[in-house]
């Protein structure tokens, strides 16, 4: 068994703002495995995108890690000085795509000279062999004639195309690690879907692991081998993809599915999550989600803490049915032990789970 | 469809490019067309749903219709009435009878004004009712998009994105609508909230008969709540139908095209059928002939050179494509194996 290529143990970020402090992710622990797309969904203001920038240290000044760990291969991640996570970390083992390419890109540099840059940061080469590098790169994304759009500017590009040279460059350096945060939303449909068979394509002919955060369970559902799904700050399930479309085992995962237009008969009334999202400021107690939740089973679902991790099949879950004690009706899993994680999850072929 | 409350007759829309004053004064301005020779027709208490991706002309249709734009050629006509040949009278029922909600209710309400004046205001302009009348009427449509009648005292920034969008309706419907133009009204919302938002809008329509132009590129929002489908490719309609048939057996190469590129929420299902290739062109300059042929596997020379034109192709639908039948008989919808996943993958 080889090591998760990410884990994530009992992450918390604490945002602090003039007179409150926002717990905006919540004990967070999940494993990224090698070669996996592990996808994290979630509605606006969940904390996904504060899970994806933490992994990097790219929190605002306002926000810090409070807790937990981040490993990365014999780094912690959390604990590493500012200085070295520049050096060995960002752009080099970890790179991020994100949703808008043009604040990616600096529009008055040619964008040889933005990927020749960020090889050479990183990588001890010479000039011409950044460059056949970056060629490479660029061809890797699938940009016609690289040799000669090196010394195009960003304008110079469509959207859809912009977004290639984003990844382009995060791929520059052969990261084991990228991190894609809704990198499609706001493109059209056709170039959605070819952004995302680039993804599987590096997935599939790199050794690079991708989480991919969105808000989409179509985007999840095409192209995620593992997903983890956010409410309120809390990672509430980590499933197989098939098992969180077939098979959702928390209350949240399940309502969250039945209340897109696909899953019903055309023009029938689409079921609704009552109530809304809470303040994260004030979180309620117990599970963050009882207030909204059709299958409160406990007193403590309510008044206790978050619920512990239990197991259920290949998932991990934080819900009280999945615990014996508090569900007298629910017999059968087990809390998660360290060690007894994903990591000794059998990571199926890709094709089986497909 | 029986009684169409709204008709749209070879609407062209031309926007003219910057250029310089000598090349005005040569008389060589360029134009771009936006929408090019477009008719549809929307029965009352039916909705039209008009998609396609950016740059499509989806939106434009939707502002000449709202007489934001006057077309270049061809005619909107409202209960038998060209709209913009209205008197003066005719044009007050046509803004009362007609009313818009747009996708981003945070620059559609003016964030100094309380909700229960945006309400309010249109309610002032068509209608004389007293102040203390508006107010109770405020009430009641804020009952009737869900919310709080409390809410009429509060100011934009207080409210959630979908509690606005529901201000929005309400505004909309404030002066008894016949027909409503929804341009993306749930593109920016969450799952959860969408959902409340399409409940309401069909229930709306329901209890009131409302027509809805609803243009969208969200399929599957489209899929759930529109009797027919407009597809719009640079500028014109490529293909029309009703819903349930038009996603079964599409039957232009761009439609199907569409379809299969969009994520299905599950992972054991995937449309069959050509993903899109490539990128929209530039409207200032449209491929010759059929405007999709460069991207079109179905293409052939026919195509490069001769437009084909929107016509009735089998019961139900019509479509601009010299290859319809090559496409729509391919089977598209269905349980794909393991092995096919893999393939297409």
């Amino acid at each position: 068994m080889t090591s998760p290529r990410l884990s994530v143990r009992d992450l918390q970020v604490t945002y602090t703002t003039k007179h409150d402090e926002v717990n905006a992710v919540d004990r967070v622990s999940f494993d990224v495995q090698n070669d996996e797309i592990f996808g994290i969904v979630g509605e606006s203001g969940c904390g996904k995108s504060t899970l994806a920038s933490t992994i990097l240290r790219l929190l605002d000044d306002n926000g810090e890690i409070t807790g937990g760990e981040i490993r990365y291969g014999d780094w912690d991640l959390a604990a590493m000085s500012e200085g070295e996570l520049a050096k060995q970390i960002r752009g080099r083992e970890i790179s991020m795509v994100f949703q808008d390419p043009n604040t990616s890109l600096d529009p008055v540099y040619t964008i040889g000279r933005q990927l020749i840059e960020t090889i050479r940061q990183h990588l001890d080469v010479s000039k011409q062999e950044a460059r056949k590098r970056a060629i490479q790169s660029l061809a890797d994304v699938g940009i016609p004639s690289p040799e000669d759009r090196l010394d195009d500017y960003p304008h110079q590009f469509s959207g859809g195309m912009r977004q290639r040279v984003v990844i382009a460059i995060a791929l520059s350096c052969d990261p084991g690690l990228l991190i894609a945060d809704e990198p499609t939303t706001g493109l059209d449909v056709s170039i959605q879907a070819q952004i995302l068979d680039l993804l599987e394509d590096i997935n599939a002919n790199h050794d690079t692991s991708i989480i991919l955060i969105t808000h989409d369970l179509g985007v999840v559902a095409e192209v995620c081998d593992r997903v983890g799904v956010m409410y309120a700050g809390n990672l509430v399930e980590v499933s197989p993809v098939d098992v969180v479309y077939d098979d959702p085992k928390h209350p949240y995962t399940e309502d969250l599915l039945r209340s897109i237009p696909e899953t019903h008969e055309m023009k029938s009334e689409l079921t609704v999550i009552k109530g809304t999202p809470p303040d994260l400021r004030e979180p309620p107690s117990g599970c963050r989600y009882h207030p909204r939740c059709t299958k409160v089973c406990s007193d403590a679902c309510e008044t206790g803490d978050i619920p512990q991790e239990y197991r259920e099949d290949g998932s991990v879950v934080r819900c009280y049915l999945y615990d014996p004690a508090e569900n007298p009706e629910y017999e059968g899993s087990a809390k998660v032990d360290e060690g007894q994680r994903d990591g000794q999850l059998e990571s199926p072929e890709r094709g089986d789970q497909l | 469809m029986t009684d169409p409350i709204l008709e749209v007759d070879g609407l062209t829309k031309q926007f003219a490019l910057n250029s310089s004053v000598l090349s005005r004064l040569l008389g060589n301005t360029r134009t771009l067309t936006a929408v090019r020779d477009v008719s549809f027709e929307v029965g009352r208490g039916e909705t039209l749903a008009l998609v396609g991706e950016s740059g499509a002309g989806k939106s434009t249709v939707g502002n000449i219709v709202t007489r934001i734009h006057q077309p270049t050629s061809g005619a909107v006509r409202y209960r038998g009435d060209d709209i913009h040949e209205l008197s003066n009278e005719g044009l007050r029922e046509y803004r009362q009878s007609v009313q818009m909600v747009f996708q981003d209710p945070y620059s559609s309400l003016d964030p100094r004004y309380r909700i229960g004046a945006t309400i309010a205001e249109p309610l002032k302009i068509h209608t004389d009712l007293s102040k203390a009348d508006r107010r109770e009427r405020v009430a009641e449509l804020l009952e009737t998009v869900n919310l709080d009648p409390d809410f009429a005292d509060r100011y934009p920034h207080e409210l959630s994105g979908g509690q606005l969008q529901r201000v929005s309706i309400a505004t909309a419907l404030s002066v008894d609508p016949e027909f409503l133009i929804l341009d993306e009204p749930v593109s920016a919302l969450d799952v959860s909230v969408q959902a409340r938002i399409l409940n309401l809008l069909m229930q709306l329509q329901r209890e009131r008969n409302l027509s809805y132009l609803f243009i969208s590129h969200d399929l599957g929002v489209v899929k759930h709540l529109s009797d027919r489908v407009a597809v719009m490719y640079l500028g014109e309609i490529v293909e029309q139908g009703e819903t349930a048939s038009l996603f079964e057996r599409p039957a232009h190469p761009y439609t199907e095209g569409l379809l299969a590129s969009v994520p299905q929420a599950n992972p054991h299902v995937r449309r069959r059928g050509q993903r899109l290739t490539g990128e929209i062109p530039s409207p200032i300059n449209p491929p010759s002939g059929c405007p999709f042929h460069p991207r079109c596997e179905y293409a052939t020379e026919e195509c490069e050179s001769d437009h084909p034109p929107l016509e009735s192709v089998f019961e139900g639908r019509e479509a601009a494509c010299h290859h319809w039948e090559e496409v729509s008989a391919f089977e598209h919808v269905g349980e794909m194996s393991a092995e096919e996943r893999r393939e297409a993958n």
